[in-house]
């Protein structure tokens, strides 16, 4: 028993509260490898609350309390796998959570709200919003530290509440209701007084798309510190785009430059492309895997890995992530061999289009534990596979500003909700095409502007093809609009009625989960 | 018992009792439920927090 996926009724587990009654037992093997998962991350927290620094944040910061619910997290991202499926998995948000904690020290040896090192802090570049660090690969003797990361955008993946204060407090300051509960969230932080304050200056930038852009000068009220915006351009295929865009790399290279001393430094610059593409290569290994009729990393497993190792949200060295793209390789080679499947039977095969509520939501995992339906691939996945400039020569001085143009425009979301009606709806058909996919789960933001305008054609042109769509509205970061169980029955709805199927796991298909993380 | 068969007697023993109790928690996810049961105490001490003023800078107006 426990061993096979889906042997067990996995809804059962949640009774109202904010966690479940008890763990998965996934037969001896796996439940063993989990267990050793679970001493290694708590061994991982535990070893950053050991340092001073790290107690005055966890007990300065709101959001700090959330992060104590990380095993909890893993629980859910892991729920109901197997196998390579589930080391795959570990391998990936394990990282996570000892980049994060190692981040976090830092941030907080910096931070002068509580008594940091003012000349750690005159190390760090504060980054506004989650935005592309490559720039940071040129200044090696620096920092940058993306404080909205920690406060929000990976906080809002542990728990479900962990954006609503700070939603709230920009609502009060005037922002309307139906803004990107992102950008909205980033700036409700701020007002709220919740913000390390690190840094000998701020970059701002668009990403991940120019609704950001409404609260950064706001936010320069609360930093008091020398910024620069880096406003990229939204249309990511357009040469004369690029070439603007390039000139705000230059500028906030100068910026840096000005500010703090430093050289711009070639040599580490392409060392670590080097690395970023031996990723790339690896990554495009992984999407070939996916088209087969055994795909091996789905997006419940992936995803929020490839976003941080993708823009480099999290500070840690190229080596480090070189390292954890292999063994993701290694282990969907080893699936592959053994014809593993992800879930019990791969009913469906579909892409996952529109940005996130779901790692909190736990909601690519469900799906499979449900209803047998895989996530092969992920919009927020489907960003750049370029093979960048990485030997040090003079012409590829002068390419490296426009490779790091390309890296920004190509953002995570952006480049595909703003970057122009080829890359929103007319590569979706493509993929759909490539990957072999029967179904979209359309993950409708409810305030991502672009994407909702396209609603009707996505209806129209998925009806042409034959392809079936499942709406889910949702609102990003606030649970309150959409809840779990919401964005949960639709899908049983569609299943249920228009494809007349049984669910693989009955009690999944309402949860008591209203309350968890 | 001479000391030193006692000594790696007994931290076996502390060893197996310690990894006896950490299955437990692990398997009835207590170590979740506890930080359930204090996360309403530890969101009342944030409260407390005192917390500058979000004010627009002079030069603003
Ligand atoms: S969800 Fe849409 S509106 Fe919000 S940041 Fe992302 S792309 Fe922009």
């Amino acid at each position: 028993m426990g061993r096979k996926m889906n042997s067990q009724p996995l809804g059962t587990f949640y009774q109202g509260g904010k966690t479940k009654i008890r763990r998965e037992w996934r037969g001896l093997t796996d439940t063993w490898y989990d267990y050793r998962c679970w001493v290694k991350n708590w061994g991982a927290m535990v070893k950053f609350l050991m340092h001073p620094q790290s107690i005055k944040g966890f007990f300065r910061y709101r959001w700090m309390l959330e992060y104590a619910a990380a095993p909890d997290f893993i629980d859910r991202c892991t729920e109901g796998l197997r196998g390579t499926q589930l080391r795959m998995a570990h391998t990936e948000f394990d990282f996570i959570v000892t980049e994060i904690t190692r981040s976090l020290k830092l941030l907080f040896r910096g931070d002068r709200n509580i008594g940091g090192d003012p000349k750690l802090s005159e190390k760090m570049i504060a980054f506004d919003e989650n935005m592309m660090e490559q720039l940071m690969w040129g200044f090696p003797n620096l920092y940058g530290m993306c404080v909205q990361v920690f406060g929000s955008f990976a906080l809002v993946a542990l728990s479900r509440e962990g954006a609503v204060r700070y939603i709230d407090r920009a609502e009060e300051f005037g922002i309307t209701g139906d803004v990107c509960t992102m950008p909205k969230a980033e700036l409700g932080l701020c007002i709220e007084d919740d913000m390390p304050l690190v840094g000998k200056c701020i970059l701002h930038a668009n990403t991940t798309c120019d609704s950001s852009l409404m609260g950064n000068g706001i936010e320069d009220w609360r930093y008091q510190l020398p910024s620069y915006t880096i406003a990229c351009a939204e249309r990511v295929v357009d040469d004369l785009t690029r070439e603007y865009t390039a000139d705000e790399i230059r500028g906030a290279i100068r910026f840096i430059e000005e500010q703090t001393g430093e050289k711009w430094d070639w040599t580490a610059y392409f060392h670590n492309m080097k690395l970023y593409n031996d990723e790339t290569r690896c990554y495009l290994e992984i999407l070939e895997m996916n088209k087969t009729e055994y795909p091996q990393v789905p997006d419940n497993n992936y995803n929020l890995y490839r976003d941080l190792y993708y823009t480099r949200m999290l500070n840690a060295p190229s080596e480090a992530y070189r390292e954890i793209n292999r063994k993701i390789r290694d282990l969907m080679y080893e699936g592959y061999e053994k014809k593993a499947l992800p879930c019990t039977e791969i009913r469906h095969r579909a892409l996952v289009w529109g940005v996130q509520a779901e790692f909190y939501t736990n909601f690519s995992n469900w799906l499979l534990n449900c209803w047998g339906i895989v996530g092969v691939t992920h919009m927020l996945n489907l960003t750049s596979t370029e093979i960048y400039a990485d030997e040090d020569t003079p012409e590829n001085r002068e390419q490296a500003i426009y490779d790091l143009a390309d890296l920004y425009m190509k953002m995570i979301m952006r480049n595909r909700t703003e970057g122009g009606f080829s890359l929103g709806v007319d590569d979706v058909w493509r993929f759909c095409e490539e990957y072999r996919l029967d179904m979209i789960i359309m993950l409708e933001q409810m305030a991502c502007k672009a994407v909702t305008t396209w609603h009707g054609i996505y209806e129209e042109e998925a009806a042409k093809r034959g392809i079936r769509v499942i709406w889910i509205p949702h609102a990003l970061l606030d649970p309150r609009k959409a809840d779990r169980q919401s964005m949960r029955d639709e899908v049983n709805r569609y299943m249920r009625t228009v494809l007349g199927e049984e669910p693989f796991d009955p009690s999944l298909e309402t949860i008591a989960d209203q309350n968890a993380w | 018992m001479n000391k030193l068969v006692k000594i790696p007697v007994v931290a076996a023993g502390a060893g197996a009792g310690l990894f006896a109790v950490s299955i437990v928690v692990y398997y009835f996810n207590l170590d979740m439920r506890l930080i359930e049961a204090l996360h309403p105490y530890l969101s009342k001490w944030y409260d407390h927090i005192e917390r500058r003023p979000f004010n627009p800078p002079k030069e603003v107006f």
